[in-house]
Parts: C-alpha cells; sequence; structure tokens
C-alpha cells in the first residue's frame, strides 16, 4: 500500500481523493492547500506519489513539481488538470511529471492512476 | 496592395458594398462559430459557417484582397472536412477558426479605416498555417487509416521496434496521451518514425486522435516497451512488433471504428435561416450617417408637431371659432398622426435586432471559461427584441464587463460547485425584453450571489461610507455599493475583471443612455443585473414637472411612481420629510431647494411627489404639480450656460416653453440628496413610531 500526498486547494477535491485512496488501502501522508506546502511535506514525508492540482495558490503545481523535482529526481508526482489545460500539462510532463489525469475524475481513474505511476 | 485601394477610390460604392457584406458575413460566423464545439453534428449549423466562409471567399478574391481569399481558402477546407465528417471538432479546430475570424475581424475593421498596411499583417498568414495543418493530420486520421499508417520500409529491420498504441474511447486529453507515448519511447530509443508526426504531436495538432503508431530504434525487447507505455494512464491496450513483423501489425491495425469522428452523409443539408439580406432586390443599404441625419430632422419635427396641435388649440379656446381655425385643427391632427407615423418608422429604420448584441457573448463565455478554469453554460433569450443601433453599440462595454464580472467573481469554479451541492456548469441567463418603451437588460447567474457583508466592509475599508450611513442603509442600498468609485469585492485582482474601476463605470455608461441600472442578490441565489435600456436615444420619454416657475423634465426611466399625499403622512425628523413607501423609508426632497432658482417650496395640505428609483436607492422629489409626460428631444444648454449641475440639458415642450431636463445621476450625487439618503434609520425609525403612537 502506498503513503501518498495530496495537494489541491479545493477542499472537496482533496475529500475525494483522500477517500477513494483510504478505501482502496492507501495512507494519505498530508494534504496540501498550495504549492508551497506540498514542496515543504514532500522534504518531511518523503511519500512515494503525489497528486498535484495545476492551479494553486501561493505555488502553482507547476513551480511546486519543478521543486519537488529538484529536491528528488525519482519524486513521482501526478498532475490533476481540467480540460483545457492542455498546455500546462505538456509543460508539466516536461518537467517531470509522471503522469496526469482530468477532472473531474471517477475513482478507478484515481486507482488507476495510483497503479500505473507506482509500477 | 495600392492597385486595391486605388480601385476603390475609383469605385467606393464598391467598397461599400463589399465590407457591408463582409460585417453581415462576420456576423454570422460570430454568432454560429463558437456552437460548432458543443454541437459538432448539427449539421444545418455548419452549413451556415460553411455558406458564410465560402461567400466571404467569393468576394474577398473578387476584390483582388488575395490575403484575405486565402485564409477564407483553407478555412473553407477545414470546414469542408468537418461537413464531411473527416475532421472532428476538437478544440484545437475550434481555436484555430476561431483565431481565423479574429484575423478576419480585423482585416475588416483595417479595410474600413482604409489601412493598406492591414493586409501585411504576419498573423493572418500564421492563422492559416496553423488551419492547414488542421488539413494536414486529417487524411491520415480518417480518410485511409491503414493505408497511411504503413511503417516504412526502412525500419521493418531487426533493429526497429514498432508501437501501436490505442486510448480509451472516453480518454479526455488525447492529444496529450499521444505526447507521453512519445516522451515516453524517446528514452527508451531513437524514434525514427511516428504516425502522426513526432512535430505534430509535439504541437498539440492531432485532435481526438486514439491511435498512434511509433518506431523507435532499441535494443530493449518489445515486453519492457510494451510495459512502459502501457503503464501510462488511459492507455487502453498496446501491440508491439519487430522488424518485418511490423508490417502485419499495420493489417491487423482495428482502423476506422477506433477512430473516433463525426461520420454523416455527404449529401448537402437545406439551408435552414435566410442569411442576412438574402431578400436581395427588395432591400437597399443606405448609409448610417443619412440614418442619423434624418431620425435628428424627425426629431425636430416631432416637437413642432406638438407645438402646432397646442396652438390649434389655443386659437379655438381663445373664442376664435371660424373656418379656418377648424380647417387648422383638422391640418394639426392630420400632420400629427403623419408625423407620429414618420416618427415610427425612422426608428424602424434604425433597430437592430439585439441578436446583434449578443451575438458576441458566447465567445466571449467560451473564452473566459478557459481563462479562468471555470464551466459556464450561457443562455440568451430574447434576441429578436429591437433596438436603436447607436444604444446597441453603447452597450457592447457595459454588457461585456458585467458578464466578465459574473464568470470572474460571481461563478465557483466547478469544484466549488459540486461541494456547495450544484451541477459542476453555471449558468448564466442573458435576457432581453421590452417593457413600456424600454428594453430591459438582465443578467443573472446562479453563482453565489453578493456577500453583502462583504460589500460593506470594502466600503467602509475604502472610506466610501461611514458606520453611521451603512446603518442606514437598506440591503439593497448596500448592495448598490457596487456602483460606487474605487470599490472591488475581489481579494485578488485578475487579469479578467480588473481592480474595482468596473461597476461605476459600467454605471456611468448606461446612464449616459439615459437608462438606469439595479442589482439584486440574495445568498444561494445568484446575481441579477438589471439594465433598463430606452429604446432609442435621440427621443426620450420624460415626464415633465413644475417646481415654482419652472418647468424640468425626468426621464422616466427613473420614475417608481408619482402620487398625491396628504401632509400628515409626511414626518419629519430634523427638518427633513420623510415617507413610508412600499417596504421602506425614503426622504422628501423639495425639487426647489435642489434648484433654488426655482422659487419658493409650495406650501399646502397635500405634497405632490415623484419617486425617483436610481442604482438601488428611491428618493421622493416634491414638486409644485406635474404637467404631463411627452416624448422630447434632447438639447444641450450650449456654451453660454455651459454644465449647471444636475441638469442634463433642455428641450422644447408643446407650448413652446422651454423645460430643463434632470440629469438624475447628477442629482442623487446633490449634497442635498446625498444628506437626505445618510439619515440615520435607527432614527427614522424611531420617529415613525413615535409619530404612530
Amino acid at each position: 500500500m502506498a503513503r501518498i500526498l495530496i495537494a489541491d486547494d479545493a477542499l472537496f477535491m482533496r475529500f475525494t481523493i483522500k477517500r477513494t485512496l483510504n478505501q482502496a488501502g492507501h495512507e494519505v501522508v498530508g494534504e496540501c492547500e498550495n504549492g508551497q506546502m506540498a514542496v515543504d511535506a514532500y522534504a518531511t514525508v518523503k511519500p512515494d506519489l503525489v497528486f498535484m492540482d495545476i492551479t494553486m495558490p501561493e505555488l502553482d503545481g507547476l513551480a511546486a513539481l519543478q521543486a519537488i523535482r529538484g529536491m528528488d529526481d525519482t519524486a513521482r508526482v501526478v498532475m490533476c488538470s481540467a480540460l483545457g489545460h492542455g498546455n500546462k500539462v505538456r509543460e508539466a510532463l516536461a518537467a517531470g511529471a509522471r503522469d496526469f489525469i482530468v477532472k473531474p475524475f471517477t475513482p478507478e481513474q484515481i486507482l488507476e492512476a495510483v497503479t500505473k505511476a507506482l509500477a | 496592395m495600392s492597385d486595391v485601394f486605388a480601385i476603390w477610390q475609383e469605385d467606393p460604392d464598391l467598397l461599400m458594398v463589399f465590407l457591408q457584406e463582409v460585417a453581415e458575413q462576420l456576423e454570422i460566423l460570430d454568432g454560429n462559430l463558437v456552437h460548432l464545439e458543443r454541437e459538432p453534428e448539427n449539421r444545418a449549423l455548419i452549413q451556415t459557417i460553411f455558406r458564410a466562409t465560402h461567400t466571404l471567399k467569393g468576394s474577398s478574391a473578387a476584390m483582388g484582397l488575395t490575403v484575405m481569399a486565402e485564409l477564407m481558402h483553407v478555412m473553407e477546407d477545414v470546414l469542408s472536412l468537418v461537413r464531411d465528417g473527416a475532421l472532428a471538432v476538437t478544440a484545437t479546430v475550434t481555436d484555430a477558426l476561431l483565431a481565423a475570424l479574429d484575423q478576419l475581424h480585423m482585416l475588416e475593421q483595417g479595410l474600413a479605416n482604409r489601412q493598406p498596411a492591414v493586409l501585411e499583417n504576419p498573423e493572418v498568414a500564421e492563422v492559416g498555417r496553423h488551419l492547414r495543418d488542421l488539413l494536414q493530420t486529417t487524411p491520415q486520421q480518417v480518410a485511409a487509416p491503414a493505408a497511411t499508417a504503413q511503417v516504412p520500409d526502412e525500419f521493418c529491420t531487426d533493429a526497429f521496434v514498432t508501437l501501436l498504441v490505442n486510448f480509451a474511447p472516453d480518454c479526455q486529453m488525447p492529444d496529450i496521451r499521444a505526447y507521453m507515448v512519445l516522451q515516453t519511447l524517446e528514452r527508451l530509443g531513437d524514434v525514427a518514425y511516428s504516425d502522426p508526426t513526432a512535430a505534430q504531436i509535439e504541437r498539440g495538432q492531432i485532435g481526438r486522435r486514439l491511435l498512434v503508431t511509433v518506431t523507435l530504434r532499441t535494443d530493449l525487447d518489445e515486453e519492457t516497451l510494451r510495459q512502459a507505455v502501457a503503464n501510462i494512464i488511459e492507455v487502453e491496450w498496446v501491440r508491439t512488433a519487430r522488424g518485418t513483423a511490423a508490417r502485419s501489425l499495420q493489417r491487423e491495425m482495428p482502423s476506422r471504428e477506433e477512430v473516433r469522428s463525426v461520420h454523416a452523409p455527404t449529401e448537402e443539408a437545406p439551408a435552414q435561416a435566410p442569411a442576412p439580406g438574402a431578400l436581395g432586390g427588395h432591400t437597399v443599404r443606405v448609409n448610417v450617417e443619412t440614418l442619423d441625419a434624418i431620425m435628428n430632422l424627425v426629431g425636430e419635427m416631432v416637437l413642432d408637431r406638438t407645438r402646432v396641435m397646442r396652438l390649434a388649440e389655443e386659437l379655438r379656446d381663445s373664442g376664435v371659432d371660424n373656418e379656418t381655425t377648424h380647417e387648422l385643427d383638422t391640418v394639426a391632427h392630420h400632420l400629427g398622426a403623419i408625423v407620429t407615423d414618420l416618427h415610427e418608422q425612422v426608428l424602424e429604420t434604425r433597430m437592430l435586432q439585439i441578436r446583434q448584441l449578443f451575438n458576441r457573448f458566447p465567445r466571449l463565455v467560451r473564452d473566459l471559461c478557459h481563462t479562468l478554469g471555470k464551466d459556464v453554460t450561457l443562455e440568451m433569450e430574447g434576441e429578436n427584441e429591437r433596438l436603436d443601433r447607436s444604444v446597441i453599440e453603447k452597450l457592447v462595454d457595459p454588457l461585456t464587463h458585467i458578464l466578465r464580472n459574473a464568470l470572474d467573481h460571481g461563478m465557483e469554479t466547478p469544484e466549488a460547485r459540486v461541494a456547495a451541492g450544484k451541477p459542476p456548469a453555471g449558468t448564466v441567463r442573458l435576457t432581453a425584453r421590452r417593457s413600456e418603451g424600454h428594453i430591459l437588460i438582465e443578467v443573472q447567474d446562479d453563482g453565489p450571489g453578493i456577500d453583502v457583508t462583504r460589500v460593506t466592509g470594502k466600503a467602509l475599508a475604502a472610506g466610501l461610507v461611514t458606520r453611521d450611513m451603512l446603518a442606514g442603509m437598506s440591503r439593497q442600498e448596500q448592495l448598490g455599493l457596487i456602483f460606487a468609485s474605487g470599490l472591488s469585492t475581489a481579494d485578488t485582482v485578475s487579469d479578467v475583471s480588473g481592480r474595482g474601476v468596473g461597476m461605476d463605470v459600467v454605471k456611468r455608461n448606461v446612464e449616459s443612455l439615459g437608462g438606469a441600472i439595479l442589482v439584486q442578490s440574495d445568498p444561494g441565489m445568484g446575481t441579477g443585473i438589471t439594465l433598463k435600456i430606452p429604446l432609442t436615444l435621440a427621443i426620450v420619454r420624460a415626464l415633465i414637472v413644475r417646481a415654482g416657475q419652472v418647468s424640468l423634465a425626468i426621464p422616466l426611466s427613473f420614475v417608481e411612481e408619482t402620487m398625491r399625499v396628504s401632509r400628515r403622512a409626511i414626518h419629519t425628523v430634523r427638518g427633513r420629510g420623510l415617507l413610508q413607501w412600499r417596504d421602506r423609508v425614503v426622504p422628501i426632497v423639495p425639487l426647489a431647494q435642489v434648484f433654488p432658482g426655482c422659487g419658493d417650496v409650495p406650501t399646502g395640505s397635500t405634497r405632490q411627489l415623484v419617486a425617483i428609483g436610481y442604482t438601488n436607492q428611491v428618493v421622493c422629489l416634491a414638486v409644485d404639480s406635474i404637467t404631463g409626460h411627452q416624448e422630447i428631444v434632447v438639447k444641450s444648454l450650449g456654451a453660454y450656460l455651459g454644465e449647471i449641475p444636475g441638469l442634463a440639458g433642455a428641450t422644447i415642450l408643446g407650448n413652446g416653453h422651454v423645460a430643463l431636463i434632470v440629469d438624475i445621476g447628477n442629482l442623487f450625487e446633490h449634497q442635498l440628496i446625498a444628506d437626505a439618503l445618510r439619515m440615520d434609520r435607527r432614527l427614522t425609525e424611531t420617529a415613525l413610531t413615535t409619530n404612530v403612537a
């Protein structure tokens, strides 16, 4: 079972992702409301995987991804994007994001992302 | 290019007709193109768009405008693929078409202003290239995928592995999935061949293609490669082959049914709505300036009609009763009837459907949704209502601003909406309807509504109001603070709606049209902004009142009610009159006090009051009497008098006298009225209770 960090400024999204992960037996090791919190949390909890929203205050998902990959180039980060943010997703993938999922996502999609990203 | 302009100088009429047609066809494109994304299978819609494009291609070529004709040509090619079901309408396709439409607008503007440089704008060609790229990806996509996706023989050796990758049909962004496949394989070998090409994939120009072929030179075994690609989310299946086996892989390729596209029969759909101007021989094009001149002349005539009728009446009343006066009476009435008809007909020629105003908004909303990451459906109603063209032009900016605000501040993100138990997509309704010589335009959203405490908090912080003033304001009046200059409730300044220089400008624009603006918002019920706009600018319907020696005209848009009340119904608090009116207490201000030149404030057992509503505030003006209401033509006071606070101009009444036109917006800034509105509510309520007791 994996240790997972969630970064999303929307409480609702954090809640949905967390519930899905918990039900599947994964451990959510931290919830972050912005990119900066995600970077700080990554350094302390060293999760197996990060779900990272793209649009966030303070530090956006892209900048947080870069910061995390700068600390740990094996970091596995899955971006969460809204439809229509294709260019941001491209940039994130080029910057080392493992994969991406598109909102609104189903529990199956979240779990597929975990399985595939940790494979 | 200069040759073209030389021809135009010789034949300016040709230019005019051409530009008129461009404007008409652009209007069709503006109104329809943006809907294509949501209704990609609407044949009539595609046909309408195709036809407009085709028309523009023909006429621009005929005008010798090669640059424009080429752009239209490639647009037409893209649309014909869409029409034939060979190209799916993706966001990429819509974006490219809308970008072309933007360029067409620039070209139209440039040509109308006789700027030859506009034809040399490199962006036109750039947009055209972008469209052409769409054409290049499509034949492989649908027309013959198996044939064109063949791996070249040189790559069918043992040094190369070919992968055939298929994405799930409900895959959200297949173009980026393809990019991931390419990116993954580039790390595992040297990509020698791909279909679509690497450049197309990297630029995101492959639309909703679900099948991708990649051949790479690599030492890794097939299973490792397969596993790497299969680990990408939404990859449905992967097939691999090394060497010559790649050829049979191609033959096994599941082709058409797995490539999502709009496949429709190719016969032409019958035309739906006839294009504007299709009446052909029954219409004639008239210059707008000519219409303006006619309108002004008719305006003068309307005034004279009223005067002539009045004179005939006076003559009869003065006892002169002979055949001449009878004749004059008859002629005056006949003339009156004719002028009224003429006036209506002229107004008619200047009327445009509100559709022409509303058409631009679906595009605005679409673009804003992309920028803001929101999902909003714009519903429109009443596009067939008509308004004077000059009014339509002046409503573009205010409405654009209101819609921007509605999407930026007035609408939650899809996630927040779901969290609040609403459907993820928000709705903004834009409606127009006619009401007593006015058009009511309403923008209603289903967002969270305006947080009044935030508005008042910001207003306090900005020093726009004091705590005492707030305490004396009703909820409606507090909401009205959003129109105050320098107020922004947004915590962060965004590109979209800026920093609080918005609604006050909107208010001023609407008032300059003689219109009024009102906001309604209840928590959880969304926000509604209503504009009350006179049908035409040149002639205003006004209430004529007397205050002392002076006649004043009050635009009817602002008049809520006229009433005669007993003095006993009026409460006096600290020397100010107050009236219980509907569900609120409103101050009474004698008009003669606002304009001291009018003479004495009236006395007597009853008072004539006119309730004036203005951006959520109400004041009762006390006047001597009400003369009636009539259409007035606004004249400025001229340089001699200059601007007088509270007055918008003057007009000539039927009796030949001059009436001064009250500028309501300005009037509400008058010290006397501002003070009256600032009265402490608690004091008011105490006073009313004691009076009753």
